[in-house]
């Protein structure tokens, strides 16, 4: 199926990186979702591994063609995601106050998910395409920012404000990455100055303000806003150096936490594993992404350098956010993090990415 | 687009790469710092607050506030009492537990085993109440036992046993006008969605709320805020004492409900339920000059102090199924046919619209033809040629069939409604009643029928259509007493626990009814006369002071359905209205008996009592018998 040399080139770093996070990320899911009254294997559990299936079969088919082919498919593939993004608008169905998903059969989805992918590849074509050697100018965005706003919009319109939130982190990464003039990362900040604070007043729901304010003073209200993040300290804390051991994760599992298999996973795994176990979980995120940074080096082309640095930094921003939040370096923000939260279309869009990755990695050198 | 394999300059990038390498390496050094931080250097403090020693919130129930009478004689006030729960996450051996509270308390091992099974619908640290209201003994010897070392080998376990202390109501003296004053019962779900939605976080499962009358209609001003104290416990529920977590803890203290003081005289209220010993019915006693309620009685009515907690199945069983429906507030929820008391309102009706003089007189041959039915008169033999204040004195059916026919029914209701009948009071209890007046366009309305000439002459003494509450009878007679617009309550005061006042009762404007003094002073000699030999109600006349009232007798069937019912009390309910001292009205009251039968013999001597026991508690009579 693949030659000699394809085969050589199989990045085999990332791919036991990423099967070991895997199998931590099931190992402490199976400890999240287990109820110790009912005993048993939660649903949940089971439907992460359905999940984990299709994610390994779409990320499979995406090793058989050369990653070049998205160069092609760029553009209908964005379309493709912002039609998906249209039809939530219209037909989506409402999951815990955000209408971000699409029921397709038997099957749920977040198009969401799909279109950070499919911007990424459409970004990353753009900017392979209109290379700027002194750095984009304002005139020279109008373009790239009228290919973020559509899907933006729709999902802003959908409330997933995570979602939203990666989109744009990720089209500054690889701008800035790609150098833009000082006078426009000025402008930008200014920008995210005012519309972050017209964010915060107009587009937040209570509880979302709620969070940002418990992160600045978390002590004011401890049994209010601040008591989510108090628990996730408390929960973190307690599993001191070595932890309380797998399944023995009381805190945890005593309801203190909301969410405790998708926003809160991570305090799950720090309590059982303590500060060894979660010390090895970071190392091994801080080598899927130094792997990541190291593909875009050594790519040959513009475009395997945007594409995968855009995934590495969504990668990145996802676990800065998820693991920042839970240790109180920044505000909750409920997002998952990859390959440990819950979440089927989540864990879809992490091997599809890691997929892309390991392409780039296989191709780099047929030239 | 062809695929492109030409190589491209991508070297520019090497720099800017090395610098995303950076930022990730910066960042995941913060994020070990902070799990080192979080899990190594404060892990000890962090642990202790985890399950194995668990802060736990301790809510500290706000005492419910004070119900004072105008005396500041409380009425119902709080206890402190104990409950008894177990926390399902602490308990080892629940055989060891059931062991252990039946030694030090008789606590009945199959009740706990009967809790025991609803504790898989609440988290296991919920406490889960056991038994509620147990003695202070009990409480003593549980907490005693639960001060000795545990030892895994003893036959009996308090670990997980908690004595939960918070404050229930207190009747000091008795059932006092409970159907008015109402119970505290466990919140409904349904009325925890409600005030949830009002109040997120006020209230929780299993918390006391008023659940009628007036602790259910003031219940925002006498719950008061719960507080809490944050406490670090072993898991045996003890508490840990350290200084490292002390400055962590928070407490909040729990604010006292306000305090209600009622325009109500407890004294005669207790003397008013007393009078109606056996018999089912109603007073209202308002006090004329100012609307407020001084007595106000609805019998036979509950002990609302077997309500507050371990309410009998049997007691609610015996609540509920009691024919004389024992929930009802008879003197604002029931409505009856008010009888002759009607007349009242017939004669200013007639004096105001002119269509009588005050002089005149009318014959009475002992009832009237009209159309193709005899109108009796209760007096077969006839009143003779009476004028309007004979009439109301001896409470003749033909004068005021023949003062129905002039008026006709809206002018009659329009007198109806401004001396307090057709509507709601407006009094500040819960779930007032406010009867019924008839007017033409409303049985058009009802009954899609014409109004029919007939019906004037039973409207005009007090049968047919027309239903009125106790309360309002009342409020009719303070309303003829004063010549002012009155407004019936029962708050004189919202006051916070230092005594100062919060809010002030509805006393209303001080207004003056658009009726002349002529008609209210014919009126008021009428009624005076009532209580005089030849009047009505001679029998119950006062010898301390100068009273005016109005019998009723109020059909509850007609003479010919008497005939035909078997098995239903078909005697007649007994009314009677009246004020004193008639030159300076300073007590009004509307009194009914329920199947009493003559408003003059049932009726009558329970309001010349109440009225003479104010009048003496109030000092302007001395020594009734």
């Amino acid at each position: 199926m693949f030659d000699k040399r394809l085969k050589s080139h199989f990045h085999w770093p990332l791919f036991w990186v990423t099967l070991a996070l895997t199998a931590i990320g099931f190992l402490n899911l199976y400890s999240a979702t287990y109820d110790i009254s009912e005993k048993g294997i939660s649903p949940l559990f089971l439907s992460q591994l359905i999940w984990f299936g299709i994610g390994m079969t779409v990320a499979f088919a995406i090793l058989l063609m050369d990653y070049r082919v998205f160069l092609r498919l760029a553009y209908p593939l964005y379309i493709l995601s912002v039609l998906l993004l249209l039809a939530v608008v219209f037909f989506g169905k409402e999951v815990a106050g955000n209408r971000n998903w699409l029921v397709i059969g038997p099957l749920t989805m977040q198009p969401s998910e799909f279109a950070k992918i499919t911007f990424i590849i459409v970004l990353a074509r753009y900017l392979a395409d209109h290379p700027s050697f002194q750095g984009y100018s304002l005139k020279e965005l109008v373009r790239p920012l009228s290919l973020l706003l559509p899907p933006l919009v729709l999902i802003v319109m959908g409330k997933d404000i995570g979602s939203s939130l990666f989109l744009v982190l990720t089209f500054a990464s690889l701008l800035l990455f790609s150098g833009v003039k000082r006078n426009v990362v000025l402008l930008s900040l200014i920008v995210a100055l005012v519309g972050g604070v017209g964010v915060y007043k107009k587009l937040l729901s209570d509880h979302q303000r709620a969070r940002i304010e418990a992160f600045i003073h978390p002590e004011a209200d401890p049994k209010g806003k601040g008591y989510h993040l108090l628990q996730s300290k408390i929960t973190v804390g307690s599993g001191r150096f070595f932890g309380k051991g797998y399944l023995r994760g009381i805190h945890s599992k005593l309801l203190y936490l909301p969410e405790k298999h998708t926003d809160f996973i991570f305090p799950v795994l720090a309590e059982e594993w303590g500060f060894f176990g979660s010390s090895i979980v970071l190392a091994l995120y801080l080598a899927l992404l130094v792997i990541g940074v190291q593909l875009a080096l050594k790519a040959k082309e513009r475009f395997g350098v945007f594409l995968a640095l855009g995934m590495t930094a969504l990668f990145f921003w996802q676990i800065a956010i998820n693991i920042g939040g839970v240790l109180g370096l920044m505000p909750l923000t409920g997002v998952t993090l990859p390959l440990l939260s819950y979440g089927g279309s989540s864990l879809v869009t992490v091997l599809v990415g890691i997929g892309l990755l390991m392409n780039i990695s296989m191709r780099r050198f047929m030239f | 687009m062809p695929l492109d394999f030409g190589q491209e300059r991508t070297g520019e990038f090497q720099s800017r790469l090395v610098v995303c390498l950076v930022i990730i390496v910066i960042f995941f050094f913060f994020v070990f710092s902070r799990l080192f931080y979080l899990q190594v250097i404060r892990g000890n403090y962090f642990w202790v607050f985890s399950a194995e020693h668990t802060m736990k919130e301790i809510r500290t129930p706000a005492t419910r506030g004070v119900i004072y009478d105008r005396n500041r004689i409380p009425i119902a006030e709080n206890r402190p009492s104990f409950d008894l729960a177990v926390i399902p996450q602490h308990v080892r051996d629940l055989e060891k537990v059931k062991k252990a509270l039946w030694e030090a308390a008789g606590i009945d091992p199959s009740a706990v085993d009967f809790k025991w099974q609803a504790k898989r619908k609440l988290p296991p640290f919920f406490p889960l109440v056991i038994a509620s209201d147990i003695s202070y003994d009990q409480a003593v010897r549980i907490r005693a036992a639960q001060s000795v070392e545990a030892d895994p080998s003893d036959p009996v376990d308090f670990q997980g046993v908690e004595i939960i202390a918070r404050p229930l109501r207190n009747y000091p003296r008795g059932a006092v006008a409970s159907a008015t004053l109402g119970y505290i019962g466990e919140i409904s779900g349904k009325d925890l969605a409600r005030v949830q939605k009002e109040e997120p976080g006020r209230y929780v499962l299993g918390d006391l709320i008023g659940a009628a009358g007036l602790e259910r209609y003031w219940e925002r001003f006498l719950r008061g805020k719960d507080g809490y104290e944050q406490k670090i416990v072993d898991a045996v529920g003890r508490e840990m004492m350290s200084g490292e977590f002390a400055s962590f803890l928070r407490r909040e203290e729990s604010e006292h409900g306000n305090n209600l003081v009622l325009t109500l005289d407890s004294r005669l209220q207790k003397f008013a339920e007393e009078r109606f010993e056996g018999k089912t019915g109603a007073l209202a006693a308002i006090d004329p000059r100012d609307g407020g309620i001084l007595a106000i009685v609805s019998v036979p009515s509950y002990d609302p102090a077997a309500l507050v907690s371990n309410v009998s199945p049997d007691y609610w069983a015996k609540l509920s199924s009691d024919p004389r429906n024992i929930l009802l507030n008879r003197a604002i929820q029931g409505t009856y046919p008010p009888g002759s008391t009607y007349k009242i309102v017939t004669a200013i009706a007639a004096l105001e619209e002119k269509v009588i003089k005050p002089e005149e007189k009318l014959v009475c041959r002992g009832g009237l033809q009209f159309g193709n039915r005899f109108f009796k008169c209760w007096n077969k033999g006839g009143h003779g040629a009476i004028s309007i204040h004979r009439a109301i004195a001896s409470s003749c059916d033909t004068f005021f069939y023949q003062v129905g026919l002039r008026l006709g029914v809206d002018r009659l209701a329009k007198y109806a409604n401004l001396f307090g009948f057709g509507q709601k009071t407006g009094v500040d209890v819960e779930g007032e009643k406010g009867g019924t007046i008839p007017t033409s366009e409303w049985k058009k309305r009802v009954f899609k029928q014409e109004w029919q000439p007939g019906e004037n002459l039973s409207i005009a003494v007090g049968q047919g259509y027309n239903t009125v509450t106790p309360l309002q009878s009342a409020l009719m007679a303070a309303r003829v007493a004063s010549g002012k617009e009155v407004r019936p309550h029962i708050l004189k005061a919202v006051e916070n626990e230092e005594g100062d006042v919060l809010q002030e009762g509805e006393v209303g404007e001080d207004r003056l009814l658009p009726v002349s003094d002529e008609t209210l002073e014919i009126v008021r000699a009428g009624m005076a006369d009532v209580v005089e030999p030849g009047g009505t109600a001679a029998g119950s006349r006062s010898s301390y002071v100068k009273m005016a009232g109005k019998t009723g007798t109020a059909q509850v069937i007609s003479e010919e359905g008497k005939a035909r019912a078997r098995g239903i009390n078909t005697q007649d309910h007994a009314w009677f209205i009246a004020f004193a001292p008639v030159d300076d009205p300073r007590i009004a009251v509307g009194v009914l008996v329920e199947h009493g039968g003559f408003g003059a013999s049932a009726a009558a001597p329970i309001a010349k009592d109440v009225i003479e026991k104010y009048l003496e508690l109030e000092g302007i009579i001395k020594h009734v018998r």
